[in-house]
């Protein structure tokens, strides 16, 4: 991957390809920064190696079966059966197009990309971890986009062929007869209706009386709901306690054929694998920020400004590894922010709110705050819903599950947007640009949406926000 | 060890400044409390002494550039030393004029300083870097009022910085953003919303994001801006208007106590871009054109007069006789000159202006429009309207009534030197309570000048001129044998000096403005009065 021999100075080090690493480099370079990029795997980071675009891929495969599942139905008879083998080729085959396709802004950028692990020396030298030595490099400014690391829970090393992170999870070397899932958030269960949807039997085990927190209860019903469906058993109050290999006596009893045995405070349950899906951690190990001076919170994030500095204004965090909503596309506008900044431009993250899109099903997405959100903070809202039931696009698509909601002050501004239901994560853009733009309630309800489209969902539960409402 | 000397606080609570000078080279031998640079604030332009001795190894700016307080200045330290990194490890402050004792720390990052060297190179507010616990939302507030993470103490779980640690923090730096400049406008709906208290959550603030991307690069505080556009949405003139910086070049005025709203501590006021700062030549189709730069100085002018503009004023014209004035002026000239005091006209004025405004306190006035109340002041402060190169200027003559013709011309002098200088100090621009603007200087018959708020009115003296006229009659009786009526009236040389007074309608009407300009005119024509005490 190395596109050009590592310089012995740069005016700026990029640290971490992945969604805000390869971003700040193009921006800076744009603007005529000698650039250095290093990572230590594959450009595109967790993003798009074993992240957002690989997880979407393979869901995107895995409602496909589900929908040829359910074709009787509206009608259609279908047989599928899943080609492991194939599906991960063509996962593999959408990654690697992506992956070019950054490789090759940064050539006609004239980004230098090195392939290596950074470690800094002092505040303005790195050395860099070659494949084939070492090198040290002095830079005028420095970005650090390390991103973060999934969290191990002890007694699961990721090690063990059997337990998973979302990375393993997202390699597809099989599709388990069992899936235990430890950890309902966002993460762990978009991976557990993946597979589910691929044919495992999946146990979702989460230690909290609830799940999802950032759901509301409707929501979390829904969830329920589809879970029930599908097979998928969600055991709330579980704590996990350990597991260990079945031997083939004691499991063929109670655990049938299943390999691994996990102890939980609600008793055993019997599995192939188990993927950990506890949370993220900011990746710095390696990196020897005490030697850049760079201060990091109690957690380990680097805290930086808005314009992305850290304590050292020469050098700057962004993505994951600074923390807030680990998210590609915040990870995207602070690489833009870092490298213009980096570049002398006077430049700042001032988006008012970062979109979330969860992957499940019902497709879950949200834009500013929700009503309880508002509330906390003592702002005077009001909402209003609307029900995909009542669309004809929705029922038309066969998936009537979900409502719109919206959230606004006194003076009818758009706070916050809340959509479930099918692409809910498109649908939610349009939301996000209403809030930035300070658009009102009657703005959007007076904005025509075509019919029959899931975008109506939204108008119409504007309208019922101003108590207008034709179809609910 | 080499030491990196940074911008400072020079006082009055400036943050930025335009380098307009290097005084000092690389590699050049400096001394301590020799002048590194000069600095252009709003007010004035102030020579930065060095806190080092040693050899300069490295100037940080360049003329032009636009500095912000904890930005690098100069790097000093034994010749052939290699420069540290950007941002030293070992910081000094630069010390302004006080003598407080320069910051110098070895290269351990744990020795304590007295300011952090954590200061972003965009502005103060922003170098909450090490911004200890607090939400993202408590850091936007923190961002939004200007305030200091570094330096909260966080009343949270585990030191947590909560909202309302921000707000306080903000209140107490009001407080002495207060004490420290009262020359805020008094009446600009704008600034009144500004000082409505704590800044609105950012959810509510109705702003396009090219409109805060513009409020950020301009320094402006969104919260603090009351929109103009549909259902209260801030455009970007209203960012642009809400830009006008909150000092006063043109006589900061002494707005009336009581409705004084707390200075919105101007936030981060970022550099402009370097093109938008340098002048450039455009060739055009209908020929070329110059564009410069619209300096702090004529923005904040063009604000003052803009809210002066606005408010309806009318402009009353006299002439008053001054030829026995005259005279007295061409006698005491001479022992003015003696003592290297210029004597004109203007003193003389100044003394009769007083009078007046004594007799006709509405004119020595403003209006505080939210209590409903006319604010009489029993002080008189005239302002001076003074012509500099960088633009108009209006020093204040504290206490006019109290000081004889002589001290007046002196410190009048004085007042106009610094203000060409640009080394005024804040309070000598601000407070006065009437202004006369000599425009006669430069010539001119007539003009109608602008009011400088929140006064009651401004008096224009233009050119005195001499023209053939009638002697007046003589009041004095003593000559029994004059009879005035009956003698043929004599046309004789004599000397005229125009008054233009434009005043505040809301405060005065017409009539009274026309007895008003009377009595000063009345001072003029019988000059001894003025002369009481010593000239
Ligand atoms: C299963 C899963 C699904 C996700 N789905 C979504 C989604 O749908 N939408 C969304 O917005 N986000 C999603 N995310 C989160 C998203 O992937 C991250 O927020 C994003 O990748 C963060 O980007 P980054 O640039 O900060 O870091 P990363 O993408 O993690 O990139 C960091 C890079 O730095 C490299 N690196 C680390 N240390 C060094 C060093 N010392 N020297 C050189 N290189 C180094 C790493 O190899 C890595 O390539 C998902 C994450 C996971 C795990």
């Amino acid at each position: 991957m190395v596109m050009g021999d590592l310089p012995q100075q740069t005016d700026l080090l990029v640290i971490g390809g992945g969604p805000g690493g390869y971003v700040a480099a193009l921006r800076a370079a744009a603007l005529g920064k000698s650039v250095t990029l290093v990572e230590k795997e594959r450009l595109g980071g967790m993003c798009l190696h074993y992240g957002c675009i690989p997880s979407k891929t393979l869901i995107h495969a895995a409602n496909f079966v589900e929908d040829a599942r359910h074709a009787e139905e509206i009608g259609l008879t279908a047989s599928t059966s899943v080609d492991v083998a194939k599906l991960r080729a063509w996962k593999e085959k959408v990654v690697g197009q992506l992956c070019r396709g950054i490789e090759h802004l940064c050539q006609k950028r004239g980004v230098t990309v090195i392939q290596g692990v950074a470690q800094f020396e002092s505040p303005n030298r790195a050395l860099i971890h070659l494949p084939d030595g070492k090198q040290g490099i002095e830079f005028g400014k420095a970005i650090i986009a390390t991103g973060s690391k999934s969290i191990e829970i002890p007694g699961f090393s990721y090690r063990q062929a059997r337990i998973w992170n979302s990375r393993k999870a997202l390699e597809l070397t099989e599709i388990p007869k069992r899936l235990v899932v430890i950890g309902a958030g966002y993460i762990g269960l978009e991976l557990g209706f993946m597979y589910a949807k691929l044919g495992s039997h999946v146990t979702i085990l989460e230690g909290m009386p609830s799940f999802l927190p950032q759901a509301d209860n409707e929501t979390r019903k829904l969830l329920e709901k589809r879970m029930k469906e599908l097979g998928v058993e969600l055991k709330l109050n579980c704590k996990v306690e350990g597991y260990s290999e079945t031997t083939p006596s004691a499991g063929q009893k109670v655990g049938g054929d299943a390999a691994l045995t996990v102890r939980t405070s609600g008793g055993n349950v019997y599995t192939d694998y188990v993927l950990v899906c506890v949370g993220h951690r900011p990746y710095v190990e390696g990196l020897a920020l005490e030697k850049a001076r760079v201060k990091t919170d109690s957690k380990g994030f680097i805290v930086t400004n808005i314009s992305m500095q850290t304590n050292q204004p020469h050098i700057y965090a962004i993505g994951d590894v600074r923390g807030g909503p680990l998210l590609a596309h915040k990870a995207y506008l602070e690489g833009k922010v870092a490298g213009e900044h980096a570049a002398g431009h006077n430049v700042a993250f001032l988006a008012k709110v970062i979109p979330s899109v969860i992957f499940c099903d019902p497709e879950i997405a949200s834009a500013g705050l929700s009503e309880e959100e508002a509330k906390k903070q003592g702002l005077h809202v009001k909402a209003a819903k609307f029900p995909f039931q009542a669309s004809g696009r929705a029922l038309s698509m066969n998936a009537g599950d979900g409502f719109v909601k919206v959230v606004a002050s006194e003076d009818n501004t758009i706070l916050g947007v809340q959509i479930v239901g099918p692409d809910a994560g498109e649908l939610i853009g349009e939301a996000v640009l209403a809030i930035e733009l300070g658009a009102s309630v009657e703005d959007f309800a007076l904005s025509i949406h075509p019919h029959p489209t899931l975008s109506e969902g939204l108008t119409e539960a504007m309208e019922n926000f101003l108590g207008k409402g034709v179809h609910s | 060890m080499a030491e990196t000397i940074l911008f400072t606080d020079v006082g009055e609570g400036i943050h930025e400044g335009k380098l307009v000078q290097w005084r000092v080279a690389e590699g050049e031998a400096i001394k301590e409390d020799q002048p590194l640079c000069e600095i252009e604030t709003d007010k004035a332009v102030v020579e930065i002494p060095s806190s080092k001795t040693g050899t300069v190894l490295k100037l940080h700016a360049s003329v032009g550039q636009i500095m912000h307080v904890g930005d690098s200045l100069v790097t000093v330290g034994q010749p052939g030393e290699s420069i540290p990194a950007v941002t030293a490890s070992a910081v000094s402050s630069g010390h302004p004029s006080s003598p407080a004792a320069p910051v110098t720390t070895s290269s351990s990052p744990t020795v304590p300083v007295s300011k952090p060297p954590v200061s972003a190179p965009t502005s103060a507010s922003l170098s909450a870097t090490s911004a200890p616990k607090a939400t993202p939302a408590v850091r936007k507030l923190a961002q939004q009022l200007g305030v200091d993470l570094n330096r909260v103490n966080g009343s949270g779980p585990g030191g947590l910085v909560t909202e309302s640690d921000v707000q306080s923090a903000k209140s107490s730096a009001s407080k002495d953003a207060q004490g420290a400049s009262s020359e805020l406008p008094a009446s600009s709906s704008q600034y009144r919303q500004a000082a409505a208290g704590p800044s609105i959550h950012p959810a509510l603030i109705k702003a396009a994001p090219s409109v805060r991307k513009l409020a950020f690069e301009l320094g402006v505080d969104l919260g603090r801006v009351q929109g103009s556009g549909t259902g209260g949405r801030i455009t970007e003139d209203d960012v642009r208007n809400a830009n006008a910086p909150q000092s006063t070049a043109m006589s900061a005025s002494a707005p009336t106590a009581a409705s004084v709203p707390a200075s919105p501590v101007s936030v981060s006021v970022p550099a402009p871009s370097a093109a938008t700062r340098r002048i450039h030549v455009v060739s055009r189709p209908y020929g070329t054109e110059i564009r410069k730069p619209f300096t702090p100085v004529r923005k904040i002018i063009s604000e003052r007069l803009s809210w002066s503009a606005a408010l309806p004023t009318v402009t009353h014209v006299d002439e008053a006789d001054v030829t026995e004035l005259w005279k007295i002026r061409e006698k005491e000239k001479v022992h003015a000159d003696e003592k290297g005091v210029k004597l004109t006209l203007l003193p003389f004025v100044v003394k009769a202006v007083c009078k007046a405004l004594q007799e006709f306190p509405d004119f020595n006035a403003s209006l505080d429009d939210e209590k409903g109340e006319v604010v009489l002041k029993k002080y008189y402060d005239v302002g001076i309207a003074v012509d500099t190169p960088i633009g108009l200027m209006v020093p204040v003559l504290k206490d006019a009534d109290k000081k004889s013709v002589f001290d007046i011309a002196q410190q009048v002098q004085l007042l106009a030197t610094k203000a060409k200088e640009r080394s005024l100090k804040a309070d000598e621009l601000s407070g006065s309570t009437f202004t006369i603007t000599n425009i006669g200087s430069a010539g001119g018959i007539y003009a109608t000048p602008l009011i400088n708020p929140p006064e009651a009115a401004i008096l224009g003296v233009m050119r005195m001129q001499t023209r053939p006229a009638f002697a007046p009659a003589k009041k004095n009786a003593t000559d029994s044998k004059a009879k005035p009526s009956k003698s043929a009236p004599k046309v004789e040389a004599r000397q005229f000096l125009p008054l233009c007074l434009t005043f505040d309608h809301r405060l005065n009407d017409g009539a009274a403005a026309a007895l008003f300009v009377m009595e000063v005119k009345k001072h003029l024509e019988n000059p001894e009065g003025l002369l009481v005490g010593d000239i």
